[in-house]
């Protein structure tokens, strides 16, 4: 497929007004220091004159199962950044009822559109020796910064199936950046040293994700109009998916629920 | 040592399972039988056509399986399981943690094999041609990503000489990078973070112990070690520290870690075929700790898994024990020192399934079986007049039985009598040993004393001067052992020296005096045969 080059230049003119007035676009669960990239320039496929948002939040209902307390006596660095105890993640239901750590995304509906790498990169930060954040995406080829702010060996080991996996050991508090070539949902991150650490990275083609968080809400702005599979998913309940219609301007609300046992 | 093995390397042969035991053997297949089997075998000929198919078929299938997916009919007995080639995930290279390596890091462990498990070394079977066409074979059919981009290579210099400054300097980097929460503070493998490491595929695995220079699966060597940290051992728990230190300061830490864990090597007593027990005046050892121990030198003794009677036990955890005996003409006293990386106490495990071979199918057993104690057992053959007719090193045979010491981590101890495995260990009725042990960073040291002489006819009389017959038993409980999964050795000597007689000091003297007499006439010859020359 050749287009014509001044057809070419136009596009790239009118990306570069898109993504000037758009800002980023779905942002990772990333600590805030890393979310202020409001004037950054990311450029996509996008008419901000017609881009819509889907948002909502996750219902969680019925009964979830205990905290599951950490021993982590052996890492004092650690226990004393959980002074009410440290809890594993794997189900997190907040005060107001909604569930957090629910990796919500566009399935299906974006069709050839291609989205350009951002050029921030996304934190990951092992700090009490626990992943921050537990529930989490990317772009492909977006640089994935990994923090060690505990300063105690950890070794960062995601086991996915179609990237190629790698495993670094970080004894201090350093940085170590890594990207991932090929879309692959939810690779479990591990550490050996301790064998409670868990997370998820997903790695997506596009910027529409979002995971919930402490008010169990999500939001994917800066969407074409058109129809989406919108899926969510949990480490714990799996995935739920819901068709959403959005036209041009619109915010569209929606809700999920997962239910307990 | 090695005709033992042979002998049950045989043993094994005519049972069951042919061959396929044999090569389910593990640990023995891959240091025993390379050394005796193979040597005579030499190239199949050098003018053969390099056929990578056919030699992968005929010589990697049965592990790494047909379709290369690390399946073969033997992979459920070996620990570690063959390599998956289609994970594209190689432990031994010299490129970034989770790239592919190259081709000459996959020609060279098919070279060189890897220690301590049932990949053995291929250099002196295949030709270089034939090892470069079963590698191309294996790369372009089985492994996804070959040849799709090139892997980022690490440089591996040239190893400086090592300093005692590198190996001080070396001690402080493996605390900083914190090596010690898998390998243990002195390398045994002992560790806060050890019990809990499991491979990509979600097998337990273990550290290596680092002071067994045969247990670094990728080379002991200053340049392997240098490598493994660079790299990384990808599809396992050991990460990549290369991007730790800042680039100018890289190469030095990395020689000095090298050299620092190279020296952890260091410690292991020679082997020798006799336990000497000397002769002290003093009260004999009474813990493990004592100091009096520093009077007896200490033997490195090797174990390897139980294969002869099923269930065949093919992955050992306890692979040497250091001994050391004293006596002082009342009772002996000995000393078993082995590396066990965690302690268990607890015992009524259940028994475990180990499938319907004779070896033990770990893929069913793993998991199922245990708590066990861990345990080690002193044997002695019961009687000194055979001669060189020792009874069968593993618990006797009828008519020539052995006694055994058993001690367990839960605190029994035991003294038995066997004669065949087939009958298996017959507590005793009087117990005339003593045993206590400790447990410290992934080391047992353990102390049996039994007097030289007992009532019982079944124990061995322990008389100075003779060659008696000594073997050794182990169980590792977390490791699945108990009963006839175990580690053994064969018979090795133990000799208490004998008091000095007082004749001995008569014939020194009586040869002094004589020597003195005889240099004196000499003396006076020579002055006289020179005083009649002039």
């Amino acid at each position: 497929m050749r287009l014509p080059k001044l057809l070419w230049i136009t596009i790239a003119l009118l990306l570069t007004v898109v993504m000037a007035a758009c800002g980023g676009g779905g942002e990772p669960a990333a600590p805030d220091e890393e979310e202020t990239g409001a004037g950054e320039a990311v450029t996509g496929p996008v008419d901000p004159a017609t881009a819509a948002t889907i948002s909502g939040n996750v219902l969680f209902t019925g009964t979830a199962p205990e905290p599951e307390p950490i021993l982590m006596d052996a890492e004092p660095i650690c226990l004393e950044k959980h002074p009410d105890g440290a809890f594993r993640e794997t189900v997190v239901v907040n005060d107001n009822g909604t569930l957090m750590n629910v990796f919500v995304y566009i399935k299906e509906g974006l069709g050839d559109l291609e989205f350009p790498t951002p050029q921030e990169p996304v934190l990951l930060d092992q700090n009490g020796c626990q992943y921050v954040p537990h529930v989490f995406g990317i772009q492909v080829g977006q640089d994935l910064t990994i923090r060690n702010s505990d300063g105690i060996l950890h070794n960062i080991h995601p086991m996915p199936s179609v990237n190629r996996p790698f495993n670094v050991g970080q004894p201090v508090e350093m940085d170590t950046v890594r990207t991932f070539d090929q879309v692959e949902m939810f690779i479990p991150i591990e550490c050996d040293i301790h064998d409670w650490m868990l997370g998820y990275l997903s790695v997506l083609d596009h910027p529409y994700f979002d995971t919930t968080g402490d008010d169990g809400t999500f939001s994917l702005p800066n969407l074409p109009p058109g129809t989406y599979t919108i899926a969510a998913w949990h480490e714990s309940y799996g995935e739920q998916t819901m068709s959403v219609t959005v036209g041009e301007q619109e915010t569209t609300e929606i809700e999920f629920t997962f239910e307990g046992s | 040592m090695r005709s033992r093995l042979y002998s049950a390397i045989r043993q094994a042969y005519r049972t069951k399972w042919g061959i396929l035991s044999l090569i389910a053997g593990g640990f023995i297949i891959a240091t025993a039988a390379n050394s005796i089997f193979m040597k005579g075998a030499g190239p199949v000929s050098a003018q053969a056509q390099a056929n990578g198919e056919s030699i992968y078929e005929e010589r990697c299938a049965f592990c790494h399986g047909e379709n290369g997916d690390g399946n073969g009919p033997v992979a459920p007995y070996l620990n570690p399981r063959p390599r998956d080639f289609t994970t594209s995930q190689f432990k031994f290279r010299t490129t970034v943690s989770g790239e592919l390596p190259l081709r000459e890091n996959v020609i060279d462990i098919v070279e060189k094999g890897v220690r301590g498990t049932a990949m053995p070394s291929w250099e002196e079977i295949l030709t270089e041609s034939e090892i470069g066409a079963v590698v191309d074979y294996v790369t372009q059919n089985f492994v996804p990503d070959w040849g799709t981009y090139e892997p980022i290579v690490i440089p591996i210099p040239d190893p400086p000489r090592v300093t005692q400054a590198m190996i001080e300097e070396g001690e402080i980097i493996y605390q900083e990078l914190q090596c010690d929460r898998c390998h243990g503070r002195g390398g045994r493998a002992d560790g806060p973070s050890a019990p809990t490491l499991n491979d990509d595929l979600g097998f337990p695995i273990r550290a290596a112990d680092l002071t067994k220079a045969w247990r670094y699966k990728g080379g002991s060597e200053l340049a392997d070690i240098y490598t493994r940290f660079s790299t990384g051992m990808n599809g396992t728990p050991m990460p990549s520290f290369y991007d730790v230190f800042p680039e100018e300061e890289r190469e030095a830490k990395l020689w000095a870690l090298s050299a620092y864990v190279r020296s952890l090597q260091a410690n292991q007593p020679g082997e020798t075929s006799v336990v000497r027990a000397n002769r002290i005046s003093d009260p004999l050892p009474a813990t493990p700790d004592d100091p009096v121990w520093e009077q007896a030198r200490p033997v490195s003794i090797f174990l390897t898994g139980q294969v002869i009677a099923s269930p065949r036990w093919q992955t050992p955890g306890v692979d040497g024990v250091t001994v050391r005996a004293l006596h002082n003409d009342e009772s002996v006293a000995l000393l078993v020192e082995w590396h066990d990386p965690f302690q268990d106490t607890e015992g009524g495990g259940n028994e475990g399934d180990t499938g319907d071979t004779t070896y033990v199918n770990l893929d069913q057993f793993v998991g199922t079986a245990g708590p066990f104690p861990d345990a080690l057992a002193v044997q002695f053959s019961q009687s000194l007049s055979g001669g060189t007719q020792k009874p069968y090193f593993f618990w006797g045979q009828a008519g020539q039985p052995v006694n055994v010491w058993k001690w367990q981590a839960d605190g029994s101890v035991t003294e038995s009598n066997a004669a065949g495995f087939d009958n298996g260990l017959r507590p005793q009725e009087s117990n005339d040993i003593t045993a206590s042990a400790t447990w410290a960073e992934g080391q047992y040291r353990l102390l049996f004393t039994r007097p030289l002489i007992t009532g019982e006819a079944n124990d061995v009389p322990l008389v100075p001067g003779e060659f008696i017959p000594i073997a050794f038993q182990a169980w590792e409980g977390s490791n699945g052992e108990a009963g006839m999964r175990m580690s053994l050795s064969s018979w090795y000597s133990l000799l208490l020296e004998k008091p000095v007689p007082v004749s001995v000091y008569a014939y020194t003297a009586i040869s002094v005096i004589a020597v003195a007499a005889a240099e004196w006439a000499l003396v006076r010859k020579a002055r006289g045969g020179s005083s009649s020359g002039i």
